[in-house]
């Protein structure tokens, strides 16, 4: 509904576009095959000279479609839909209807991955959703790479195009040109100043189970921060690692939603809870002066990636390619940024160095699903049959069964 | 030929009378019958049901000892101390608010109705803010009084706890669905005890209480399946944490094992333990029904002049009051004191002189914007009132076959109605979803998937089981000579429904419509997975707030979401004229003096 | 006007098939007030709401006027809204959300007796002239008592000038003198109007009072159907002889037939009694012999010469206002027996008991 109240802009468009349809035309069919997943390091330098034809060409095809339908975080606010649909069309000069809602991604992924089963055309042609559920949604085909990723990216956000951010920072591993990451957290421990001292906090998940925690934290109810934890171990044994999980969760006080556990260190019934980064900032826009801090494990720290994917046989394929670049602009970022309070990875605000320094500084293990072969492999096998029980009987044993 | 004879009399009542409320009633029929059918096939499939496969897994997983041991033996505490407690209060609520002279019953009655609309999360939240073991107020003010270090008084990782707070919160739908029978009793049945010299008390025993029975034995059983399949309080209470295990929190967790696999739920999982819902919800609904065979004996509006006798408490008016009043300073005023609370506070913190410096507003800046404008409200609206109609509607064609009709297949019709009451509504919204979305591929003009038509259709099948426990009550009481004599007036069921029928249920009407809007308006978990990018609710928004941790600004939406409601009921209510009693069972206006010769 | 052949009825409950009406037949003419007469489970209600089309009968066929409105097995069946009946309940069913007004003209509103919007007023204001109701138009129905209640139910039921009128107990639910007095009023009423009415009781007495015929039914069939004199001094069978009025009923066998003359002896556990015969008895056949309280004389000044006369010992006797009701003893066995208010009796008196001949019925 959002969307009927937008405010056309950027009339003169309309009078260019055809022009430039022709050339882009044309300056499209011989360009095809020089771009190739290899040549990366080259094509920052070259993206301006050979994006703009590109850019123009898939801008004028998303005028032609008129209309864009997009997700956006189930935790952003909605007064920021406006601006950002307002910032997104008067960048790429598009009067086009734009609908962006907010999703909850791990609800939605599924009905995604249904509709491409069924073969029924998406409800949303650009979705965005964390790195493990963007994978399950690329295996079941239900994303579609976006031609010529590298030029258009690089002509659309500074950042690439300058050479700050390196094209593997946005798009990484199987996702490279199907999905691009335009946030992410980490998850680690917030907890009661005022009931729990720096130094008495667990150093690594494990000292979770010890007797002297018992009782005194919260966990979600998501495997999130352990499932990873098996690609971070020197010597992985699964059955150990999922007693490690159920002493944890016997030991623990409550299982609740990170956002619920945060609430209630915060009143003070629990001294500690296992939860993002992203809480602590909020907490603090609010009230600078509650009894809260954070601190990362010493063994590991899930980093969780949030990546816009096209989806296959979407509506408004063009207009669905230029949101989900355009979300990595330091220009989106600067809109949602301040209210959602989650850091760009590869940003340039204070968030993000902060987020960057903090992990730094503290020398913490971060460790992201797309990070290198080992946590693929281990993501894979979480989709067997085996994994998939693996993990049901994590998410039991996380409530102390 | 006896055996032709069922036959026959069958064929003859359709033909003449009961065509018209049979065909609505099927057609709801044929919704909830397919979709629980696909429930039931989704239990058999491994992932989506998209995707080809069989398995038996959903069920072999479900069968464990602890599920023996510790769940259903959980499950059924929480259900039957949800309803003793729930009892307790509604149903001398229900006489003192409706059969007694007690001062300000309309404000009173109204009050009450505004318990369902306060966010469960909340009225959670509330009572851990008081009873908390460690953090609890009324645990830490006893504990300095009586000067003990601390107070085995706990709502938490109890199954008792639980069973409080959802008796506290489910205490208004037996209190409605009592006082329409209570106000509509025959005087006269009751004065006949007073001759014979009975007690007020036992007058109230062994005659007022068995003719509301079928009201109260409804009430009771919907309120067990309610208490034992909302989810939001127990696993805010300790079920979450696997320490008190309940069906409806085991449901959740084996629908989203979360982690790198959130987007494979075992959805087949919650239509596994929606069956096990269902078997003991259907053995209740049996001697229900067994209840109901007998609704000649309590059809208590007959022709004859009727008008509820009110009693003077005289000096116990005060103990009265009493009562009302600790019923809605514990269901309503703490919860909505915590909620106000929440909404001033930038960061959720236990009352304390350092919290006070910190009250502000800053939670309710832009708040419409916040939860979507125009748009969202528009959409709730439109939501609310489609629901809130149709809901009514429905309820009383079928309710009219159950109760007002011998079709013999009116007792399965009650049960099939019933039935989708059991089911998680996050089955029935997965499944509805996935025919949206099918439909979206064969059918696509239909307009499901992503509209707030899903979510309207969603909404009735899961408000009909309580939308046809009022209707029955309330039609059951219908004296049939009234509705037959009206035929032999020479008009047609319809007719007799519109002019006679429906004005004399009126009342039940009105408040099942009310209600029904009230609880859509507030029904998050279907609204967000049948959510599209046109049909946000109010709900959602708010929950969504609550969720990504905004919980000040969920909190101040809640706040706005009850002050509408709350000023809508009163203005409703008064428009609609003898206040709130008039919308709970004063069909009749009332007169001053009754001329009685 | 009413043609109702071989009714039948049953009901389906959970101990098995119950049936309510076994063979009913019977034919009202127009303008006549025909009584089903029972106790209560005789199946009386269920015939006359087959009749109105409110339960479906098994088999039979059912006639108003000249139209056929029901004919075995659901064959034919006329719903309810189209046979064109008034009928009054037990309950009076008079709807409480509406006034005297609205309940009156509800037929003439909806429905197919919808008259033109100006005749409406007019004709409610009529009929509720007829029943005596005219000032209390606007009265809510609660606010009635139960004769006012009756009266609007009569009222609706006649506004459409029905060409059958259907009552069920109509007067059951009103106290003593009020019944009394309404019976005639109705009687009055109906006879005025000239309606054909089916009446539903188990008041034998508003059955004498009220009826042109009845019917006595007993068990789902009809015992009897005649005028109500016939009914109750020609009572065809004990049933109908003790459901009507008091009745003595004696066990009898005939011990002497006459040649030509039509009076016979037969003996009975209190003696021999003459009492004319049927042309068809025989000797030794067992019979019930009848007498009504009202016809037993009684004489205090010991036995006479007469026939049928007994010794007995007034057992008890209850002064009732109008006369004594006496139970007298003869030969161990009671004699019910009714006494002018001049005759003064007491119980443990000596009497002598008179049983006349023309007053003794034989029953088989």
């Amino acid at each position: 509904m959002a969307g009927l109240r937008k405010i056309r802009v950027s009339g003169n468009g309309a009078v260019r576009w055809p022009v430039v349809a022709v050339t882009g035309l044309f300056l499209l069919l011989p360009a095809e095959p020089v771009w190739s997943p290899g040549a990366q390091s080259a094509l920052a330098a070259d993206a301006p000279a050979k994006g703009k034809p590109l850019l123009d060409e898939v801008v004028r095809k998303a005028r032609q479609e008129g209309e864009l339908v997009a997700t956006i975080s189930s935790s952003w606010r909605k007064t920021l839909i406006q601006p950002l649909t307002d910032a997104f069309r008067k960048r790429l000069g598009l009067d086009v209807k734009v609908t962006l809602a907010n999703v909850e991604s791990s609800q939605h992924f599924v009905m995604a991955i249904a509709e491409t089963q069924a073969g029924a055309p998406p409800t949303y042609d650009v979705v965005q959703g964390t790195d493990s559920e963007t994978m399950q949604l690329h295996g079941a085909g239900g994303t579609q790479r976006v031609e010529n990723w590298e030029a258009l990216l690089a002509e659309i956000n500074p950042l690439v195009r300058s050479g700050k951010v390196r094209l593997d920072q946005i798009g990484q591993g199987p996702l490279r040109g199907q999905s691009f990451m335009f946030m992410a957290n980490v998850k680690q421990l917030i907890y009661n100043t005022k009931l729990i001292s720096e130094k008495d906090l667990p150093r690594t998940h494990a000292q979770l189970g010890d007797p002297k925690y018992k009782g005194k934290f919260s966990q979600p109810p998501w495997t999130t921060h352990w499932d990873i934890g098996l690609a971070a171990l020197e010597k992985p044994d699964r059955n150990e690692w999922l007693d490690v999980v159920r002493k944890a969760g016997k030991n623990g006080g409550a299982v609740l939603y990170e956002s619920a556990g945060v609430q209630r260190v915060i009143l003070g019934e629990f001294a500690f809870a296992l939860a993002q980064d992203r809480y602590m900032r909020q907490i603090f826009a609010k009230d600078p002066k509650a009894p809260i801090g954070s601190r990362f494990f010493d063994d590991y720290n899930g980093l969780t990636g949030f990546y816009h994917s096209v989806r296959t046989r979407p509506r408004h394929p063009a207009a669905a390619t230029l949101f989900a670049l355009w979300m990595t602009t330091p220009e989106a970022q600067a809109i949602w940024q301040p209210s959602d309070l989650q850091a760009v990875p590869y940003g340039d605000s204070k968030i993000d160095r902060e987020f960057r320094l903090n992990i730094e500084k503290s020398k913490a293990r971060v460790i992201g699903w797309l990070d290198n072969d080992k946590t693929l492999e281990l993501l894979k096998w979480y989709g067997t049959e085996e994994g998939r029980k693996y993990v049901e009987a994590m998410a039991r044993a996380i409530r102390g069964e | 030929m006896p055996s032709v004879i069922p036959f026959v009399r069958r064929r003859a009542r359709i033909a003449t009378a009961d065509a018209l409320p049979l065909a609505f009633s099927w057609l709801v029929l044929a919704v909830v019958i397919f979709l629980l059918a696909f429930v039931l096939y989704m239990t058999f499939v491994p992932s989506l049901p998209t995707e080809p496969g069989f398995t038996l897994r959903h069920w072999s997983n479900v069968a464990s000892s602890r599920l023996l041991t510790k769940v259903v033996p959980n499950t059924v505490i929480v259900g039957f101390g949800t309803i003793c407690i729930a009892a307790f209060f509604a149903l001398p609520l229900a006489w003192l608010l409706n059969r007694t002279t007690l001062p300000l019953r309309t404000t009173f009655t109204t009050m009450i109705g505004i318990v369902p609309v306060i966010p469960g999360f909340i009225l959670a939240m509330g009572w851990i803010m008081l009873l908390d073991e460690r953090i609890g107020l009324i645990n830490n003010v006893a504990a300095n009084l009586l000067g003990l270090s601390s107070l085995p008084l706990g709502v938490k990782d109890t199954p008792w706890g639980m069973a409080w707070v959802l008796g506290l919160v489910l205490t208004p739908p037996i209190f409605f669905l009592v006082a329409g029978p209570l106000c509509r009793i025959d005087p006269s049945l009751e004065e006949v005890a007073g001759v014979i010299g009975m007690k007020q008390l036992t007058t109230l025993r062994r005659v007022t209480l068995p003719l509301v029975w079928p009201g109260i034995l409804g009430g009771l059983i919907y309120t067990f399946m309610t208490a034992v399949s909302i989810f939001e309080i127990p696993a805010l209470l300790g079920a979450a944490s696997g320490k008190v295990p309940v069906l409806a929190s085991e449901i959740f967790y084996s629908v989203r094992p979360g982690g790198p696999l959130t987007a494979t739920f075992a959805y087949g999982a919650a239509g596994v333990y929606g069956t096990l819902l269902a078997v003991p919800s259907l053995v209740g609904l049996y001697f229900y029904l067994r209840v109901l065979e007998r609704t000649e004996r309590y059809q208590v509006i007959t022709g004859k002049g009727y008008r509820p006798r009110e009693t003077d408490l005289g000096p116990l008016n005060w103990i009265g009051i009493g009562f009302v009043i600790s019923y809605l300073v514990l269901a309503v005023a703490l919860p909505l004191l915590v909620l106000l609370w929440a909404s001033l506070m930038p960061v959720l913190q236990l009352p304390s002189r350092e919290a006070l410096s910190k009250l502000s507003f800053i939670n309710y800046d832009s708040l419409l914007e916040g939860l979507g404008g125009i748009a969202v409200i528009w959409n709730t609206v439109v939501l609310v009132l489609c629901v809130s109609l149709l809901v009514s509607f429905f309820s009383f064609m079928v309710s009219w076959v159950v109760v007002r009709t011998r079709i013999r297949s009116r007792k399965l019709i009650d049960m099939l109605v019933m039935v989708p009451h059991a089911i998680p509504s996050l089955a029935f919204a997965f499944a509805l979803a996935m025919l949206g979305i099918l439909a979206s591929r064969w059918l696509a003009w239909l307009p499901l998937s992503g509209t707030i038509g899903i979510i309207v259709i969603a909404h009735i099948i899961n408000r009909m089981p309580y939308g046809t426990r009022v209707m029955n009550s309330a039609l059951g009481q219908v004296h049939h000579e009234l509705e037959e004599i009206a035929q032999v007036c020479g008009t047609k069921t319809p007719t007799v429904m519109r002019r006679i029928i429906l004005p004399l249920v009126k009342p039940s009407v009105v408040y099942l419509a009310v209600w029904t809007a009230m609880l859509s308006f507030q029904e998050v978990t279907m609204a967000l997975f049948l959510s599209g990018p046109q049909n946000h609710v109010l709900a959602v928004s708010i929950w969504e707030l609550w969720e990504s941790g905004s919980l000040g600004t969920a909190a101040a939406g809640a706040v706005a979401m009850v002050a509408t409601m709350s000023a809508l009921m009163f203005a409703i209510l008064s428009v609609a004229r003898g206040p709130t009693a008039g919308l709970v069972g004063r069909g009749v206006a009332e007169p001053p003096v009754a001329e009685e010769p | 006007m009413i043609r109702v052949t071989n009714l039948r009825k049953q009901f389906v409950t959970k101990h098995g098939a119950l049936a309510a009406v076994r063979g009913v037949a019977f034919e009202v003419k127009e303008g006549e007030i025909f009584m089903l007469l029972g106790p209560s489970g005789c199946g009386k209600t269920t015939t006359l709401r087959c009749i109105a089309g409110l339960e479906a009968p098994d088999e039979g066929e059912i006639w108003i006027g000249e139209q056929l409105v029901f004919a075995d097995r659901g064959q034919k069946i006329v719903p309810v809204y189209k046979r064109g009946v008034g009928m009054v309940f037990q309950s009076y069913a008079i709807w409480p959300h509406l006034t005297v007004f609205e309940n009156v003209a509800y037929p003439l509103v909806y429905g197919i007796f919808k008259a033109p919007k100006s005749e409406v007023r007019e004709r409610v204001a009529k009929t509720l002239r007829l029943v005596g109701m005219e000032r209390l138009e606007d009265r809510p129905a609660p606010l009635l008592s139960g004769g006012q209640q009756q009266r609007v139910a009569l009222a609706r039921a006649l506004v459409y000038e029905p060409k059958v009128l259907l009552l069920d107990e109509p007067l059951s639910n009103l106290d003593a003198k009020l019944r009394a007095e309404m019976r005639v009023e109705l009687r009055a009423l109906m006879k005025r109007l000239n309606i054909t009415a089916v009446y539903v009781t188990h008041d034998q007495e508003e059955a004498l009072v009220l009826s042109d015929r009845i019917a006595v039914m007993h068990g789902g069939e009809i015992k009897q159907i005649g005028s109500p004199r016939d009914i109750y001094v020609r009572p065809e069978n004990d049933v109908v002889a003790g459901f009507i009025g008091t009745a003595n009923l004696l066990p009898a066998s005939i011990s002497t037939v006459p040649g030509n003359a039509r009076e016979g002896l037969v003996s009975t556990p209190i003696g021999a009694l003459v009492c004319s015969l049927p042309p068809s008895a025989a000797v030794g056949q067992a019979v019930t012999i009848m007498f009504r309280p009202e016809d037993v004389l009684v004489s205090v000044s010991g036995i006479g010469q007469s026939r049928n006369t007994f010794a007995g010992i007034v057992e008890q006797a209850v002064f009732v206002g109008s006369r004594f009701q006496c139970v007298i003893s003869v030969n161990g066995l009671k004699i019910e027996c009714e006494l002018p208010k001049s005759q003064v009796v007491e119980s443990g008196q000596n009497v002598a008991v008179e049983i006349p001949c023309h007053a003794i019925h034989l029953l088989p």
